[in-house]
């Protein structure tokens, strides 16, 4: 009787315990976005007080964002993000498909060598090619425009490969069914395939989209007009000019109208990428 | 297969060029394959093998922003620049310290995360992955910039929990060690979601049958993990602890934002230091020698792990 109690005991100390750690967790991961939202909505007074406010006294509703897009051009860095994002997610999407398509498929000379030699450029960081793609794109003339931060993320050989694994349980009675019906090759790849690759292409997607939505160092190199700065790199700007500690909640309100979209997207599109994450990590 | 006689030959030039065009049947997946594959791997010469020749090319040289026509050969010089600059010995120090600290903790404290949530049922799972993997996706930029304002001395709430509890503010990111360990916990709240779903994803590919015949077998819990789970989870710490240093060595955005490489050099990294001499002091050559430096480290690392995974076992 007593050990019954016991074990009824140690259970029930065993779900405090994880609802404690639940509870424990949420808070660490959550605070900091919580604290970007809040105190973008705090008039300035409310800002820096002891003790901190938890929820703003008197809401400022949208004063604040209203106040950041009159100080920067926010519209216009959210249309930069969004155009570079665009095209470097299409961009990828297109190469990664057709590489990975080929690699999966067909067989043809030095394969091999070739796939193994895409794979080994994952090791290439980009910290060593930051000085040469600075070097290259101001030779080309094309620093300070969108050409310099769009064109060095158009393919990705992690994306390659993850296109390639999926393409490979595609059976391959269709495609040679395709081709007994005369179907050109590039119309089996564009009306057979890629309609069948959907759930890899959207991993894929996501990610491509996020990196470049988040990217940050590569564009604050090349990017100096104000008309063609993305989100991170008009943030810094932004907080640049303004230092003081009072104005943490335009800075904030900023950092919020940055970071919805993409965690918007998250939200929406979850499955894809925990899925992408493990099946190639980060990159 | 009618191929011209001119190619019939068996020369090496015509061997060449029917394993490049082979029957007529293939040939025209073989056109397919080609103008395809050329314009890409084109683009990954561009802009992956040649990045490296380059930056090898201008490590080699004195090759300043401020003199754009005169870029001469100096050989060495600026690698041996670097070995004999204090501050590449101290970033160089900074990064080791940085990778360890993050790669540690998150390496512990996402396994124990992994394990007590992989028992959890749903929807509380996928609640927390959820939650874990926010700071993955949200703008590295704007959180070094949230966690500036927290951890700022009037600012911040974390320091009037610390004086709260009599610990008095602690200036954070004014001091050598509270910059640190900043940069650390922001580096490891931000990327613990990732390490969380991989080891969740390792957790998965144990057969549950393993873990029942070790119960059978008499086998305490505490036996069955440290005998049978974390051994069979080794490649997944081997990919975790590449993939983690490899991304840490590289991190930029949250050094720059949060402390900018200071106060003084304290959290002065390696990556942070190329920036700096190559885009501050626009000196190129010394900027690419780190680099390359860094590059070499960074490739022994992903060496050693294939290395290691060679040697993983099936089950």
């Amino acid at each position: 009787m007593s050990t019954r109690l016991l074990q009824r005991g140690i259970l029930l100390a065993g779900v405090l315990a994880g609802c404690v750690l639940l509870g424990l967790l949420l808070i660490v991961m959550l605070f900091p976005l919580y604290w970007m939202v809040m105190t973008s909505f705090k008039p300035a007074s409310e800002v820096v007080t002891n003790p901190p406010l938890l929820f703003p006294r008197q809401f400022a509703g949208l004063e604040n964002y209203r106040e950041v897009i009159r100080r920067v051009p926010v519209a216009q860095f959210y249309g930069n993000s969004l155009y570079i994002a665009a095209a470097r997610t299409l961009g990828t999407l297109f190469t990664c498909s057709l590489a990975g398509y080929i690699f999966a498929k067909f067989d043809f000379f030095a394969k091999r060598v070739l796939f193994i030699g895409l794979l080994a450029t994952m090791m290439v960081p980009s910290s060593v090619t930051l000085v040469p793609y600075f070097i290259l794109f101001k030779d080309l003339g094309l620093l300070d425009t969108y050409w310099a931060v769009i064109v060095p993320g158009l393919a990705s050989a992690s994306g390659i490969f993850l296109v390639r694994q999926f393409m490979e349980t595609i059976p391959n009675e269709l495609i040679s069914a395709a081709r007994i019906d005369g179907c050109g090759e590039f119309r089996i790849y564009a009306q057979i395939v890629m309609p069948l690759c959907k759930p890899v292409l959207s991993v894929l997607a996501v990610f491509a989209f996020m990196n470049s939505w988040n990217d940050f160092l590569w564009p604050m190199l090349v990017l100096r007009q104000k008309g063609l700065l993305t989100l991170p790199v008009g943030l810094i700007l932004f907080v640049s000019l303004s230092a003081k500690e009072q104005w943490a909640n335009l800075a904030m309100a900023f950092s919020t109208m940055m970071v919805l979209p993409i965690v918007l997207i998250f939200l929406l599109a979850q499955r894809q990428f925990v899925e992408g994450i493990a099946l190639t990590g980060l990159r | 297969m009618r191929h011209s006689s001119a190619m019939q030959g068996s020369n090496a030039f015509g061997i060449l060029w029917r394993r490049l065009l082979g029957s007529r049947v293939t040939r025209q997946q073989n056109l397919f394959v080609w103008a395809s594959l050329l314009p890409i791997l084109a683009y990954f010469a561009l802009f992956s093998v040649y990045p490296i020749c380059s930056a090898l090319n201008v490590s080699l040289r004195r090759w300043l922003i401020a003199e754009p026509h005169a870029h001469p050969f100096v050989g060495l010089d600026n690698y041996a620049w670097a070995v004999r600059d204090d501050y590449f010995w101290i970033s160089a120090r900074n990064s080791l310290a940085f990778t360890v600290a993050h790669v540690g903790f998150e390496m512990l404290v996402g396994l124990v995360l992994a394990v007590i949530l992989f028992r959890w049922r749903q929807p509380w799972r996928g609640i927390a992955t959820t939650v874990c993997f926010l700071p993955v996706v949200a703008s590295g930029v704007a959180v070094a910039e949230v966690f500036r304002f927290l951890l700022g001395p009037r600012t911040g709430p974390l320091n009037y929990l610390l004086a709260f509890a009599g610990l008095g503010p602690y200036d954070f990111l004014g001091t050598s060690a509270g910059a640190r360990a900043s940069v650390v916990a922001l580096s490891n709240w931000k990327n613990l979601g990732v390490w969380l779903v991989l080891y969740l994803a390792g957790l998965t590919t144990i057969p549950t049958e393993l873990m029942e015949a070790a119960a059978i077998d008499g086998a305490s819990r505490t036996q069955a993990f440290l005998r049978v789970t974390l051994p069979l989870l080794r490649p997944t710490f081997t990919f975790l602890v590449v993939m983690g240093t490899v991304g840490i060595l590289q991190e930029f955005t949250a050094l720059y934002v949060l402390t900018g490489g200071g106060p003084g050099t304290a959290t002065l990294t390696v990556v942070l230091y190329v920036y700096q001499q190559a885009f501050l002091y626009f000196n190129m050559g010394r900027g690419s020698a780190i680099a390359f430096i860094l590059f070499l480290v960074i490739l022994a690392v992903s060496v050693v792990q294939l290395r290691i995974l060679r040697h993983d076992f099936e089950y």
